[in-house]
């Protein structure tokens, strides 16, 4: 007979508790309105696929020929200030998509700064075009994601490349033949996987798509709720998109599986890398940079630059609240959250097998659930039980709860891996040691459990704070009236085409968003020291 | 009569239909230390967890120290069995020092007491030195040594050892194995080593339990297990020996003869070389160990044995050379193997 025990009991109510809002937003496949279909089915429904399909086309080809170049000049080529570089192109990921795009807006709109600029300059008389279209959206998302193909492609070729570059140079490949006939198809697993992820965060994003005024499913369900006031047309377009990502889910986890077939030898051999004569280096440097220019240090100077112009006007009272709302919300996730994660870590851990495995997996859906979908879904599961409740009042969603409960679901696989892999540490025989003492189950858990399973804490804590502070669409969608934040402010500046005002709070954003991206990049290093 | 300290009754762990053990007895005396030793899957190491209360799918009965401890709906937790463990991996908290290791299970105790035991323990394991060192800085030895005395602080009844030595090389395994084996003469403790290591046995242990597919086929001192072991298995698991298809006609005269329906154990030290002897047999292989050269040596009705020769005897492979059987302890089965 199974033993009852308090950490199962908790993994299990968080794993109903985060698959719910998903199921409700795919219930309503099952209670189509035949009104509401009909009109998103001509109206709205084709303008939003085709957008969705030119986007991804878009940013899949923009990421992969911004990431895996700059990937495999790292991994196999060596030049001047190679190691500063590979940091450079890694940053990107502290720049959230929607401040990215609006810098750029700012930038190179019909009446942005440098159009103009260069109206004045060359006398024209003509205005230069938009860069609200398709293509400045995919560019911009482009250079915001191609840090996980970058990543990714990175990884593939310094362990899988390793081996097979030695292998085909002894056959006597040349480099170029050795590239296109093995270190890419071997490769191809994870550089799928790094494009499958950066479409998955191009769907789900928000507040860039609607700086660009460029419709894709999330803006629709954000104006069908908040603009038609129709939370069931909402809900209709969050199940197609949901459909959307899991249909990228799976085929992100088949590669997944592929990844395992494609290993070349044993044992991790790191070639050493080519040197690169003077001319191609400057070639390489000047390629990089220019990336590196355009995905960071640009966005990154001139939102230091306008913060700094407008601070002395905007830098008051409000700041503090905006400031503070931001922080306690996302305090309050991260208690939240690391609650959680500790359990469930704790009942995989003592407590293995299909199910708990099952739990674990399925409670890290909700990372791969776009913001925009998930308010939508929290909003109606937590209404429903307010009125089976206490009809009338609205206990639920008119404070925090629904908002600390969409961004527990969303983040809860980021704060989850590293409370899991810390657990490792924690060996059978510790636990067993730990059975055998005469301590009380609280006085293990200080001197033994926690104190292990800190440095796991401290990394899962860190990390949804950042993603809490930089989130946009649930936060907006669920908070109370009123309640304005960082992310809210820049969202707010940016629909008013306040451009400097929202650069401001993205400064600080930015800056926070560094501190998790220098941390991988020198765990990364050290693993490779290794 | 000494002290009974651990009676088992009919120990049987069926999992997922599989049975692990079967219907295991065993008893312990005061201060005995006992072996169970086997290769992997025979059930040694499940057994060894039920005592602990690790295990708690289990039938039969426990009883520990006069206290039952498992029985027909009864099951007492492994922390109310006063029990020490010691594990394979040594399992020691990392981020605790030798001194923090050694008290972790003692919160029951005053301070001054706590103390008073770990000098006690640092003292009987030696590594007062290293006393306010974190494990990473102690050697494969050294942590061995941190978790028998994390083990032995709690003055348990019984001390388990989950393959203690077999992360440690050789040369170190038997110096280590004879080093615990002192210290728990000295203590008086009654201790069950689990080991797959037949040398490791020998020199830890007084009483063997050989184990197979969980059932103790024999429970006696190792100078039994080889002389006069109770099951084939046993006779060609301890040690080296052929089991030929013979029996005893005679005493110091059996003969080896293939129609004969029973069979006996022949060691490599009960064929001697001669030259001289009649009786020949051909070097099929031979293996180099030092001072003697172990031969396998073949009839010529097709009976094949082993033979311990001192290493001036070089003969080549194919030889025809004389030996001669002396076998002093006969070991016979009866049943055909």
């Amino acid at each position: 007979m199974p033993k009852f025990s308090f950490s199962k009991f908790i993994s299990l109510f968080v794993g109903i508790v985060i698959t719910i809002p998903i199921f409700i937003i795919f219930s309503s496949f099952l209670k189509v309105d035949a009104g509401i279909w009909s009109h998103l089915k001509i109206y709205v429904l084709p303008e939003l696929i085709l957008n969705t399909l030119k986007l991804i086309c878009g940013v899949g080809l923009g990421t992969l020929l911004l990431g895996v170049p700059l990937a495999y000049i790292n991994s196999f080529y060596d030049y001047p200030g190679r190691s500063f570089f590979s940091f450079l192109a890694i940053l990107p990921m502290s720049i959230p998509a929607y401040i990215m795009a609006f810098v750029y807006v700012a930038l190179f709109d019909i009446t942005g700064i440098w159009s103009l600029a260069i109206k004045d300059f060359l006398g024209l008389s003509f205005f230069l075009p938009s860069i609200r279209n398709l293509y400045g959206i995919s560019l911009v998302l482009s250079l915001c994601f191609y840090p996980y193909v970058y990543l990714l492609s990175k990884n593939a070729f310094e362990g899988q490349g390793a081996r097979a570059l030695e292998v085909s140079q002894v056959m006597g490949l040349s480099k170029f033949n050795t590239l296109l006939k093995v270190i890419l198809p071997l490769s191809r697993p994870w550089i799928f996987s790094g494009v499958l992820l950066a479409l998955m965060e191009t769907i789900a994003d928000f507040g860039a798509v609607s700086i660009f005024n460029y419709t894709t499913f999330t803006t629709a369900i954000y104006r069908s709720w908040f603009g038609l006031f129709s939370l069931d047309s909402a809900q209709q377009l969050a199940a197609i998109l949901i459909s959307f990502v899991f249909l990228l889910m799976i085929f992100e986890r088949l590669q997944e599986k592929k990844k395992s077939f494609a290993t070349i030898g044993r044992g991790s051999v790191r070639p050493s890398r080519i040197k690169l004569g003077w001319g191609k280096s400057a070639l390489v440097i000047l390629g990089s940079g220019l990336i590196s220019l355009m995905a960071f240090i640009i966005p990154f100077i001139m939102i230091a630059k306008w913060a700094f112009k407008v601070m002395s006007q905007d830098l008051d009272a409000r700041y503090i609240s905006f400031m503070w709302n931001s922080i306690e919300i996302a305090f309050l996730t991260v208690i939240v959250l690391l609650i959680f994660s500790f359990f469930m870590a704790y009942a995989v851990r003592k407590y293995p097998g299909v199910i708990a495995e099952t739990i674990k997996n399925l409670s890290s859906l909700g990372y791969a659930v776009p913001g925009s979908v998930l308010a939508v879904g929290v909003f109606i599961f937590l209404s429903t039980v307010e009125n089976k409740l206490t009809p009338g009042q609205k206990i639920l969603t008119s404070g925090l709860s629904a908002l600390i409960i969409g961004l527990s679901i969303r983040f809860y696989s980021i704060s989850l891996a590293p409370i899991s892999n810390a657990f490792l540490r924690i060996t059978d025989s510790h636990f067993h040691i730990m059975a055998l003492s005469s301590n009380s189950q609280i006085k293990n858990f200080f001197k033994a459990i926690a104190p292990m399973i800190r440095p796991g804490v401290f990394t899962a804590a860190l990390m949804v704070f950042v993603e809490v502070m930089k989130e946009m669409p649930i936060t907006l969608m669920t908070r109370p009236f009123g309640k304005e934040t960082l992310s809210i402010r820049i969202f707010e500046m940016t629909s008013e085409g306040e451009w400097e005002r929202a650069a401001l709070p993205s400064l600080f954003l930015v800056i926070i968003s560094l501190v998790p991206t220098i941390l991988l990049f020198i765990q990364s290093e050290k693993s490779h020291g290794k | 009569m000494a002290n009974k300290i651990l009676d088992l009754k009919n120990i049987s762990l069926k999992l997922e239909n599989h049975q692990i053990l079967k219907d295991v007895s065993l008893e312990l005396e005061d201060g005995d230390i006992a072996c169970l030793l086997g290769p992997s899957g025979c059930g040694k190491t499940s057994l060894l967890r039920i005592i602990a209360g690790l295990e708690e799918r289990s039938d039969g009965k426990i009883i520990l120290n006069k206290k039952t401890c498992q029985d027909t709906g009864l099951f007492l937790p492994p922390q109310k069995r006063k029990i020490g463990m010691v594990f394979q991996d040594y399992a020691l908290f990392p981020h605790l020092s030798v001194s923090e290791n050694i008290t972790f299970g003692l919160g029951h105790l005053k301070k001054n007491e706590q103390i008073a035991k770990l000098d006690e323990m640092l003292e009987l394991v030696k590594l007062g030195p290293w006393k306010d060192n974190y494990p990473h800085k102690l050697s494969g030895g050294q942590q061995q040594r941190v978790a028998l005395a994390r083990a032995l602080a709690q003055s348990p009844s019984i001390l388990l050892l989950d393959e203690p030595f077999s992360n440690l090389d050789t040369e170190l395994r038997y110096q280590l194995s004879e080093d615990v084996r002192n210290i728990l003469k000295q203590l008086k403790m009654t201790a069950i080593l689990v080991t797959h290591d037949q040398t490791e046995a020998f020199s830890f242990a007084d009483k063997i339990g050989v184990m197979k597919e969980g059932v103790i086929q024999q429970f006696s001192a190792s100078y039994d297990l080889y002389h006069s072991p109770q099951t084939p298995f046993i006779a060609s698991f301890i040690g080296e020996g052929v089991i030929v298809p013979g029996n005893l006609v005679k005493a110091y005269m059996p003969s080896l003869d293939h129609s004969i329906n029973g069979s006996i154990l022949v060691r490599p030290d009960d064929i001697t070389h001669d030259d001289d002897s009649l009786l020949k047999a051909r070097i099929f292989k031979k293996i180099f160990r030092g001072s003697h050269f172990l031969y396998v040596l073949d009839f010529d009705n097709g009976l094949r044995v082993l033979s311990l020769v001192q290493s001036h005897h070089d003969h080549n492979i194919g030889d025809l050379i004389g030996v001669r059987i002396e076998i002093d302890h006969i070991v016979e089965f009866t049943h055909p193997t």
